[in-house]
């Protein structure tokens, strides 16, 4: 049995207290209220699942990238083990269309190109390799005194193609340029610093300006 | 327990959907709800949610309790195990500042009693929140609602040699964790009957 002080002190201590007169408002309100409930218990749970879809989306986007970029410098690899040329271009078209007979890769251009317009790009050649057994055309040009090199590649194993969308990513530190277009991938070539964009003229009469992006074919 | 008639009849009109009749048995039960629900948790914030939840949900399921048992236990079974669902409440300090403040505006008492008092009063209530649930609830069953250890074991849904037990159990570390600020009282309360 406990001491006489102690349950007389819990007795004390613990004793019954009267309920807040507020709470039967609280009460004739909580039906509503509980209403409320479930709406915060169903946004969390979406705010959630758009977070995790976009923390997703980042993460697949950062390994597609990777992805990319390491298939770019791959290209570039290939290629450069491949010195001479398969077929010595005296223009951009004849260019794409021994690309399109050769590998069956339909260059894209922009919608207002013409022929003319590629101004001060000089096409040399064309040199075929192959990667992972995608075939890769690489067409070497000059643009202002600079040797520049576009890299189209046929449409490769788990890539969408139309689905993907066009994607550009910008490597100054390497000199590649790289973007997907409909069933082919693009990648420059081109260790100008004094005009990173130059490059792009092969297919836009005029450079983007500087801290630019370029612009992609076809668009 | 066969329910008074008077009470059987404020449950039926519940379930009938009366609104007047839930306030009446709000207000029949509001101060057992809050009561337990206070001691319990030791938090007024928590009990005024606990007793909400509680009467909410006495309304929403008063149509499925049957006559035939007994209306309080099923009453106090659905407080004991939202009390248990409650998590653990962070520690407050208001009440010690209530407390002191107490002391402060007594006048005419001695000011280490009611120090003393104060600091007892804190202990006792830490001490029992500071008991594990099962016998936390029982202290409480016992000594905020007077309740009989028949009664208290068929809320908790043990027998009553199990409540006497858990009772005897948290007196044992009640006396224990509250020797010191007991001692000191004592000590007053025998110096004080010596002087006087």
């Amino acid at each position: 049995m406990a001491d006489r002080w102690l349950e007389k002190e819990l007795a004390r201590q613990l004793a019954p207290v009267a309920a807040p007169s507020s709470l039967w408002d609280r009460i004739s309100g909580g039906a509503e209220r509980r209403r409320r409930v479930p709406l915060a218990w169903i946004l969390w749970p979406a705010a959630a699942a758009v977070l995790l879809a976009g923390v997703l989306g980042v993460v697949r986007g950062r390994l597609a990238a990777s992805g990319e970029d390491r298939f770019a410098q791959r290209e570039v690899a290939a290629a450069a083990k491949h010195a001479e040329f398969d077929f010595r271009a005296g223009s951009f078209e004849d260019a794409r269309e021994f690309v399109r007979k050769r590998a069956n890769i339909d260059i894209d251009l922009p919608k207002r190109h013409a022929v003319a317009d590629s101004g001060p790009a000089h096409v040399m050649g064309v040199r075929m390799v192959e990667l992972d057994g995608v075939p890769i055309a690489a067409i070497d040009y000059v643009v202002k005194g600079e040797k520049a090199t576009l890299y189209v590649s046929g449409k490769r194993a788990g890539m969408k193609g139309d689905d993907m969308g066009p994607s550009l990513h910008l490597h100054s530190q390497q000199g590649l340029t790289y973007w997907n277009m409909r069933n082919e991938t693009y990648t420059i070539a081109y260790a100008s610093t004094k005009n990173p964009h130059g490059a792009c003229m092969l297919c836009h009469a005029t450079a983007p300006a500087e801290g630019e992006p370029a612009a992609l074919p076809g668009l | 327990m066969v329910l008074e008639e008077t009470a059987r009849q404020l449950i039926e009109a519940c379930q009938r959907g009366d609104p007047e009749a839930f306030r009446a048995l709000f207000e029949k039960h509001k101060d057992m709800v809050y009561s337990v629900a206070l001691r319990y948790s030791g938090d007024a914030v928590a009990a005024q949610d606990i007793a909400q939840d509680i009467f909410l949900k006495l309304f929403s399921t008063i149509g499925s309790y049957r006559g035939d048992s007994n209306f309080e236990a099923w009453l106090y079974r659905m407080v004991v195990n939202r009390c248990f669902d409650q998590k653990r409440r962070t520690r407050r300090l208001a009440p010690l500042l209530d407390a002191v403040m107490d002391v402060v505006r007594a006048p005419g008492v001695s000011a280490l009693d009611e120090v003393l008092r104060a600091e007892m009063s804190m202990h006792v209530r830490e001490v029992v929140e500071g008991l594990a649930p099962d016998q936390r609830m029982v202290i409480v069953l016992r000594y905020t609602q007077g309740l009989s250890y028949d009664a208290i074991a068929e809320i908790v849904g043990c027998s009553a040699g199990t409540i006497a037990s858990r009772l005897n159990r948290a007196h044992k570390v009640l006396e224990r964790r509250l020797a010191r600020v007991a001692g000191i009282r004592k000590d007053r309360e025998g110096t004080r009957s010596t002087n006087g």
